[in-house]
């Protein structure tokens, strides 16, 4: 008798676990594909901004690139017009700054010539950007006195990138 | 119907066991690749003693004469209804009540007209007892209780194959009774008891009963008197009027025996075990109850894998999702440069947001090295010379141009255009009519341009 109740009762608790097991496979389907939808939705988020972390990646490598070229120092690029060509005489410098991040500043200076060889003017602009730490010509406004006669009025536009030492404690 | 097939699909080896009035004849059966291998050994065996001892199965058999065997008619082509209206059925042909009995329904067969037919066989419980009590004085206690008629007549077509579609008749002759098994081809009849003394009248009024004189039968001898002239030639005298073959089986003393043990071992398709219910074996009730436990444990098992399977699969479903949210924040943060309480798309804004603020913060940086402007300036200079243009205005910064001048010709500018197009500009010409000098005043405004 208690072998029959034994296999009986064994019977039971088999089903049971059983039936459950089935009834927990069909949840698990049905939720299977919330989940699934859910976790493609997600990954497709996280997708994103893996996307805008890469399109950082240059422009962090950029920073840090001027940031180990400065250490922990002072980082200038000079003046521009210190050393300007012959015959090339400005007529109006005008200096403005920006904040950028970890305490860089980029600056920027126009200078305006009359009546300018504007061969001279190129020669001038390339002896500037090929200098380390460089200015680069980041606008250029030309107006011919003559047209075709290689002279006229020329705004330039240098930028350039500074960074004063350092504090201590500074971030 | 009743569980009650006699076949042991487990066992290789068995013993079959022949109870007659005064001995036991014993044959040891033994499965082989080409089928089933017999041996008759003494009752007294040391080995047949030990195997007995050791559980290896012994099959016994109830005879003709205490027991019955019907062919019963199935009453509906559902054969679900037709399984419970089968006990019903056997009781209105037996004598006494189906609750006194053990039995089991066994083969079907379909005829021409498809009207369905189920061997039954049963025992009474007592003849059972007494049968068994019987073995037991033999110090032998069958597992399996097959019936003398239905193994006889298996075993008789085995040994002695039909003649086509003929009408056959076995005679299994022992000491003190015989049994008559009449079948047609291979599909058995009737099974008849009959006594020695009497065996070839009351066969005679059989045959007579079923089949016309001079119809030929295939005639099969087998049992202790079959080999024994003084006991068979006066029935064969006395079924003359029924010619035909007449053929006595290979060593027909251990036949019975032979035929219960090959039957078990071969899972004939009409074997049987009236020793069920009630009456079963120890040792196959024991079987029984390992095979439900190992069922049961083996089901157990099954539930507790898919319950794992399932918990498992929510489990590292929940933990993926938990380290994509938990990477999604952390990028989030990262971009933002703060905490991103917002989930999702609002996440995704915010964080676009500050990465575009980021990039314009950091772009000097990306370009602080790059001159393609004066690259630019230098390049449409020299084309200005190459082209014979005169420009009048020139404004350029990394994106955009604009610049006016004239031409010596009308399409003069298409070069500048070009120039500038190669550049990833956006350019558009405008051209006037030729100035008093003869020379197309033109205007480019290029967008767009690499940085």
């Amino acid at each position: 008798m208690s072998r029959r109740i034994l296999l009986w009762s064994t019977w039971v608790f088999a089903g049971i676990v059983l039936v459950f097991g089935i009834v927990l496979s069909v949840r698990t389907v049905q939720m299977a594909r919330g989940v699934n939808t859910r976790l493609e939705n997600k990954l497709a988020g996280l997708e994103k901004l893996r996307g805008m972390r890469n399109r950082l990646v240059p422009y962090e490598l950029a920073l840090g690139k001027f940031n180990a070229m400065a250490g922990d120092g002072s980082f200038s690029p000079g003046e521009p017009f210190s050393r300007l060509p012959t015959g090339l005489v400005p007529q109006d410098i005008r200096e403005t700054r920006k904040e950028l991040a970890e305490g860089w500043t980029v600056v920027r200076k126009t200078c305006s010539f009359t009546k300018a060889d504007i061969r001279t003017v190129m020669m001038f602009i390339n002896g500037v950007e090929s200098r380390r730490p460089p200015w680069r010509l980041a606008r250029c406004d030309i107006r011919a006195l003559t047209p075709g006669g290689g002279i006229g009025y020329v705004e330039i536009h240098l930028e350039a990138l500074q960074r004063e030492a350092r504090t201590a404690g500074a971030p | 119907m009743k569980n009650a097939r006699a076949s042991l699909d487990w066992a290789r080896t068995c013993y079959g066991a022949d109870l007659q009035e005064d001995c036991l004849v014993v044959v040891r059966a033994e499965r082989t690749r080409s089928g089933v291998r017999c041996t008759q050994v003494s009752s007294d065996d040391a080995a047949f003693r030990s195997d007995l001892e050791k559980g290896v199965p012994c099959i016994g058999c109830v005879p003709a004469k205490g027991s019955f065997v019907r062919w019963l008619e199935a009453p509906f082509t559902s054969a679900a209804k037709t399984k419970r209206v089968l006990p019903t059925l056997l009781d209105i042909e037996l004598p006494f009540p189906l609750s006194d009995c053990t039995y089991a329904f066994l083969d079907e067969l379909t005829d021409e007209e498809g009207k369905k037919e189920i061997l039954s066989v049963a025992a009474r419980v007592s003849d059972m007892d007494g049968r068994l009590d019987g073995y037991r004085r033999h110090d032998c206690d069958p597992m399996v209780m097959d019936q003398e008629g239905l193994a006889i007549w298996s075993q008789g077509l085995t040994e002695v194959p039909p003649e086509g579609d003929g009408v056959r008749a076995h005679l299994h002759l022992e000491k003190d009774n015989a049994t008559l098994v009449i079948g047609k081809g291979s599909r058995l009849i009737g099974i008849h008891a009959l006594t020695v003394a009497d065996a070839a009248s009351h066969a005679f009024r059989l045959l007579r009963a079923r089949f016309d004189q001079g119809t030929g039968i295939q005639w099969i001898w087998s049992g202790r008197d079959a080999g024994n002239d003084d006991s068979v030639l006066p029935i064969r005298e006395r079924l003359a009027d029924w010619p035909g073959t007449s053929v006595t089986v290979d060593d027909p003393d251990s036949f019975l025996a032979r035929a219960i043990c090959t039957r078990a071992l071969s899972g004939a398709t009409a074997s049987c075990n009236l020793r069920s219910g009630a009456l079963m074996h120890g040792g196959l009730m024991a079987r029984h109850y390992r095979s439900g436990i190992v069922a049961a444990v083996a089901t157990l098992l099954a539930g507790v894998a898919l319950c794992g399977i399932n918990l498992a699969w929510r489990g590292k479903a929940t933990s993926r999702e938990t380290s994509i949210d938990e990477e999604f924040s952390r990028l989030a943060d990262e971009l933002a440069g703060y905490h991103v309480a917002a989930k999702g798309q609002h996440a995704c804004d915010l964080a676009e947001e500050s990465v575009k603020s980021r990039q314009v913060m950091l772009d000097p940086f990306v370009t602080a090295f790059d001159t393609a402007l004066s690259r630019r300036l230098l390049a449409v200079m020299q084309c200005g010379k190459n082209n014979k243009l005169r420009y009048s205005e020139l404004s350029m910064t990394a994106g955009n141009a604009k610049i006016s001048g004239d031409s010596e010709t009308w399409s003069g500018a298409n070069v500048l255009v070009t120039l500038l197009e190669n550049t990833g500009s956006h350019a558009r010409l405008d051209r006037q009519d030729a100035n008093n000098e003869g020379r197309i005043p033109f205007g480019v405004v290029a967008e767009g341009g690499h940085e």
